[in-house]
């Protein structure tokens, strides 16, 4: 396999642009990625587009990528859509990487985009729940609900058995709204305070509405080339794809305690990239409900079962602490447009390992970064799609 | 494979109270897993007749298979699924109560 280098990034706002399509949210993120990297839309030889609730909200079911990237100024080449539910973006970073990494093409493109915002929430939802397996869904599963009970995320259960606190589920989005008030692209740039989040509706118990990822509009993308030519183009800093690893949720009956896919998903990216937790200096999770975070602090390694509230109350992922995690703000306050937020994410660690991230700045800049993002809810388990990515410089 | 007859009983693995709910079914309403005597553990709405209310179910209590129509909407009301009950409801669980 061949090095792979990230040379351009580039993002549309997150948040409620009702008066845009989804081509022209994702116009600024394609531009801004190939004037980043200092490739011309010509250069790119592959091209992956990852979105998943066009089909359903716009009615545009086939060849999302060819009718937005067309205009683009990117034809001709082979373009390739991806749908995986909210991991859809990851999954078409692993696709360009993939192209590179294996000697078939040296410049890629990733795109991922999300219009949420049809003026219809209740349509935007109904959209949504056609990312679980529709035998949940018709049944009358409603998607927040299962962070609280589902077997493999149970909230509840871990509240009783960790004693966790309301207070403790709220604490990622207190950090996390922190983190998105400095960023000028995100959805929700309010601080909150624990008080707040806790008494804010509740939607399913214990999770409240500020405990939840929003609808969002919002577009990503990002240019890849072999590491070796990265000098041949403008880009200000090449960063390497370190790991890129891509799995599905796997079925698991009560008592088989084999760890998840989500756990196994991080382990391969550690292995892939020969590195550690303790290596990591910055990290971008899938907080689509905050205190998923908490139980995401256990899958990648970077506590011990039950002691998620403790790294936030140490301040070990605060924007100043040991590994900061969200430093964008997360997918609760920087925004969730599904199909985009795994490249959101790699938009953020290029620009946080550059030195470009402004007020959110991490100091010393971060040299080794992850990006986890995830998708879709099967019958067996809690995920269907696994993205994760490290990052070096 | 291995085709397997499922009994009429269960116990409840998890539960919550859902405060939204999607196109044509009514909030509050319960969710919940139950685990099978036959190995699996499976998502399930709470049959009808429970009341929605806070402390009504337990995790850990028997329930029983019971079928019902799957939403409210006229248009699913010939639509039957399985849901699961408390074998015994507790005084004042009854929703009619």
């Amino acid at each position: 396999m061949r090095e792979v280098a990230i040379i351009g990034v580039g993002a549309h706002p997150t948040g409620r642009f009702p008066e845009k399509s989804l081509k022209e949210l994702a116009y600024p993120a394609i531009w801004n990625a190939l004037d980043d990297a200092g490739v011309n839309a010509a250069d790119v030889e592959v091209a992956y587009f990852g979105n998943s609730l066009a089909g359903l909200l716009t009615g545009q079911e086939g060849i999302r990528g060819q009718v937005v990237l067309q205009h683009a100024g990117i034809t001709g080449i082979p373009i390739i859509n991806v749908e995986n539910a909210c991991a859809s973006a990851m999954t078409a970073l692993r696709g360009a990487w993939l192209e590179i990494a294996s000697g078939a093409a040296d410049v890629a493109l990733a795109v991922g985009a999300e219009k949420m915002n049809v003026g219809d929430s209740a349509r935007t939802i109904g959209a949504l729940s056609a990312d679980s397996e529709l035998d949940l869904s018709d049944m009358g599963m409603q998607f927040t609900a299962t962070y609280a009970i589902h077997p493999k995320i149970n909230i509840k259960s871990r509240m009783q058995e960790y004693g966790w606190t309301a207070a403790d589920l709220a604490k990622p989005a207190v950090k996390n709204s922190y983190n998105g008030s400095l960023n000028p692209l995100a959805q929700h740039r309010r601080p909150l305070t624990i008080d707040e989040i806790v008494q804010s509706r509740l939607v399913a118990e214990p999770l409240t509405l500020l405990m939840c990822s929003s609808i969002s509009d919002g577009a990503a993308a990002a240019v890849l080339c072999a590491a070796d030519l990265a000098p041949r183009f403008a880009s200000r800093m090449p960063i390497r794809v370190a790991s890129c690893v891509l799995q599905s949720g796997v079925y698991r009956l009560p008592g088989d305690e084999r760890p998840d896919s989500a756990t196994t998903s991080a382990s391969a990216a550690y292995e892939n990239a020969g590195i550690g937790p303790d290596d990591l200096q910055a990290i971008e999770l899938h907080d689509a409900m905050a205190p998923a975070e908490l139980m995401l602090y256990e899958r990648l390694s970077l506590c011990a079962p039950g002691e998620g509230p403790r790294l936030i109350d140490e301040q070990v992922t605060t924007l100043g602490g040991r590994i900061p995690v969200n430093p964008s703000g997360g997918l609760c306050s920087r925004g969730h447009p599904v199909g985009a937020t795994g490249l959101l994410q790699i938009c953020e660690l290029v620009w946080q390992m550059r030195g470009e991230a402004g007020q959110r700045q991490i100091e010393p800049r971060p040299k080794v970064t992850m990006a986890q993002n995830q998708g879709g809810l099967l019958l067996g388990q809690d995920s269907a799609a696994y993205g994760v990515t490290i990052l070096k410089c | 494979m291995q085709e397997i007859e499922i009994g009429r009983t269960a116990k409840l693995y998890s539960h919550t109270i859902a405060y939204v709910a999607p196109k044509g079914f009514t909030a509050p309403y319960f969710q919940a897993f139950v685990d099978l005597p036959e190995g699996p553990r499976i998502f399930s709405l709470v049959g009808s007749a429970c009341r929605v209310e806070r402390g009504v179910l337990e995790d850990g209590m028997q329930m029983r298979l019971i079928v019902e129509p799957v939403a409210d909407t006229p248009e699913r009301r010939d639509e039957l699924t399985y849901k699961y009950l408390p074998v015994q409801l507790p005084a004042g669980a009854h929703a009619d109560a």
